[in-house]
């Protein structure tokens, strides 16, 4: 298999500007797409050369199928990076780029098609042996299968959208009263936001953790995980807004379990390239599969950070059919490492988005410090696109430093210009419950809920 | 445009219309190869807004190799609905349309030119005779 020369990033915003980075590093030529709205970008800047794909609107140019696939034909792209969200998991993306002999630098189509379909997914994964959230085995037939299966796993249930992700097409509930309305609406949701009625019920697993594991697979079989990512500070509309690695509760042998199970279920799909198995983490300790990523993620930096591996770099060389360069015997994670999203939204007004021009921008710096960003000052953020303006990752021997330093790193920063969400950052991360890393995904909506009554 | 030039890039603003047009670093554009059919390619040409002169600008609609209509030459007379050249992408041919009637002032990209959405394709002076296409 040929190495890979020139590689188009489908894509815009910081993850564009991460992919450039690798590519430069390895003297691969790059080629930028971009919308009008984002013509002043800094990605359109890195690139060797950039094609505007069309109007800001998503689906007219960073989801217009067409026009990316001719942006790498007329300049001679012999690979694809999707990034994340976008055409990252669209098998039918990936089957036009093989097609057109452009490599799709992530796994194949089957596999990208057999985990996004979260039933399905839930099927193939328990026949690897790898635990999932008590549950119905596929999807609801109808009103009796419904009542039938959550009198059986109990109270408090989730319906959730087969074709689902990013926290949508979710329903909780808690009565046998209310399952029938809610599997209506949530049936009609999931047909709105993805074109497919079909839901699934599983237990409400309560006051749970999110943690995730990163697995790396490469075109030979061979299947290394690089531990896990603690992602459960999330905002009100289940994004989330702090990861860290290690996660602050997870002993040795359960990291060891979890990580078998991620790459059993990796393994199960056929996958390769970089992937994240998300699992929930109950009270007890017990893990338990909720869905797989299969692209890069926002948040792949904290793993690079305590690992020492540069995922974006191994995906490309994945991708040009080379061999994982470790074995799970080589991997070792040192220290501790946190992200923060700083995103273009006011948490004192519910995280609406926030577009205006950077007036002013300064950086922290200094030891284990790194930032992933696109903005720069003098940059106006458009407002057709996801509110996240860059990443701050800091690394630490341990979690007491990573965690003074993030703090020292939130008070050097500034933006100005528009809102953002640094302060809350910074509140987060004070609060003695999450230094003592005691805190689930409702942390910080209660938080915000407790001090909303105070100020009252 | 940026042909017989230094520059980098080239900014044209005319009313709410912006175009700008970068040089890729490296020039070697390929030849477009047959695609497979995706049936997603909506819109052929994108409607250039109102210039504040009496020039109208028409510009690709989708990202593809530009081929210009043989009478497409300087002086020429368009008619609105009349094709100024075709746009190939994944397979598919889009007709590029004049949108108003006069002389076409420049043809500013080249037979088979790789396009890019927004760039300037091809400028008319409206109401302009000019000589009718033979």
């Amino acid at each position: 298999m040929p190495p890979v020369k020139k590689v188009l990033i489908a894509n815009r915003g910081e993850i564009a500007v991460r992919i450039i980075r690798a590519c430069k590093e390895m003297k691969i030529a790059t080629v930028a797409v971009y919308s009008t709205a984002d013509a002043d970008s800094l990605h359109v800047q890195m690139a060797d050369e950039a094609v505007c794909i069309g109007p800001p609107a998503s689906k007219d140019s960073y989801l217009h199928m067409p026009n990316i696939i001719s942006a790498a034909i007329i300049t001679g792209a012999d690979a694809v990076h999707p990034g994340y969200g976008y055409f990252s998991e669209s098998p039918s993306f990936t089957e036009a780029c093989e097609s057109c002999n452009i490599r799709f630098i992530g796994p194949p189509a089957t596999a990208i098609e057999k985990m996004g379909d979260k039933a399905k997914a839930r099927e193939i994964v328990t026949s690897a042996r790898v635990p999932v959230i008590p549950g119905a085995k596929g999807i609801i037939a109808n009103d009796q299968d419904a009542l039938r299966t959550a009198q059986k796993i109990g109270y408090p249930v989730l319906i959730k959208a087969s074709a689902g992700g990013g926290g949508r097409g979710i329903r909780r509930v808690d009565r046998p009263d209310d399952l029938l309305t809610a599997l209506k609406t949530a049936m009609a949701e999931a047909e709105a936001s993805f074109g497919i009625a079909d839901v699934y019920v599983e237990k409400l697993i309560e006051n749970a953790r999110h943690v995730e594991v990163q697995i790396l697979g490469d075109k030979h079989g061979h299947y290394v995980h690089l531990g896990e990512r603690e992602c459960s500070i999330q905002n009100s509309r289940r994004q989330k807004m702090i990861e860290e690695a290690p996660c602050p509760i997870l002993d040795a042998d359960t990291r060891k379990k979890m990580g078998a199970a991620a790459v059993r279920a990796a393994r199960a799909v056929g996958y390769c390239s970089a992937g994240t198995v998300e699992f929930l983490v109950d009270a007890d300790k017990k893990f338990y599969f909720m869905e797989m990523n299969t692209r890069i993620q926002v948040e792949h930096p904290v793993t690079e950070a305590v690992t020492g591996l540069d995922l974006v770099k191994l995906q490309l060389a994945i991708a040009a059919g080379e061999k994982l360069p470790c074995t799970q015997r080589d991997i070792s994670f040192r220290g501790h490492s946190i992200e923060c999203r700083i995103t273009a939204e006011d948490p004192e007004r519910a995280f609406q988005p926030s577009v205006g021009k950077i007036n002013r921008l300064a950086w922290p710096g200094g030891p284990g410090v790194r930032i992933d960003s696109h903005m720069y000052q003098g940059y106006t953020v458009p407002p057709y696109y996801d509110p996240l303006l860059g990443k701050l990752i800091v690394w630490g021997k341990d979690r007491q430093e990573a965690i003074a330093r993030m703090l020292r790193c939130l008070a050097e920063m500034r933006i100005e210009g528009l809102k953002t969400n640094t302060a809350l950052h910074s509140r987060i991360l004070l609060d003695p419950n999450y230094q003592k890393g005691e805190f689930n995904t409702t942390f910080v909506t209660r938080k915000l809920a407790d001090a909303g009554r105070e100020a009252a | 445009m940026l042909q017989g030039s230094e520059a980098e890039e080239l900014t044209v603003a005319a009313g709410e219309l912006q175009v700008r047009i970068r040089r890729g670093h490296s020039t070697d554009w390929h030849e477009a190869e047959p695609l497979p059919d995706s049936g997603g390619v909506e819109t052929a040409v994108q409607q250039p807004e109102a210039a504040a002169d009496n020039l109208s600008r028409i510009s690709a609609g989708m990202v593809g190799i530009f081929h210009p209509a043989a009478e497409l030459k300087p002086g020429t007379h368009m008619q609105p609905g009349q094709v100024i050249g075709v746009i190939e992408s994944m397979k598919q041919i889009n007709e590029v349309i004049s949108p108003d009637a006069g002389a076409v002032r420049e043809v500013l990209v080249e037979d088979r030119s790789p396009v890019e959405f927004g760039q300037v394709l091809v400028t008319i002076e409206k109401g302009s005779e000019g000589h009718a296409a033979s």
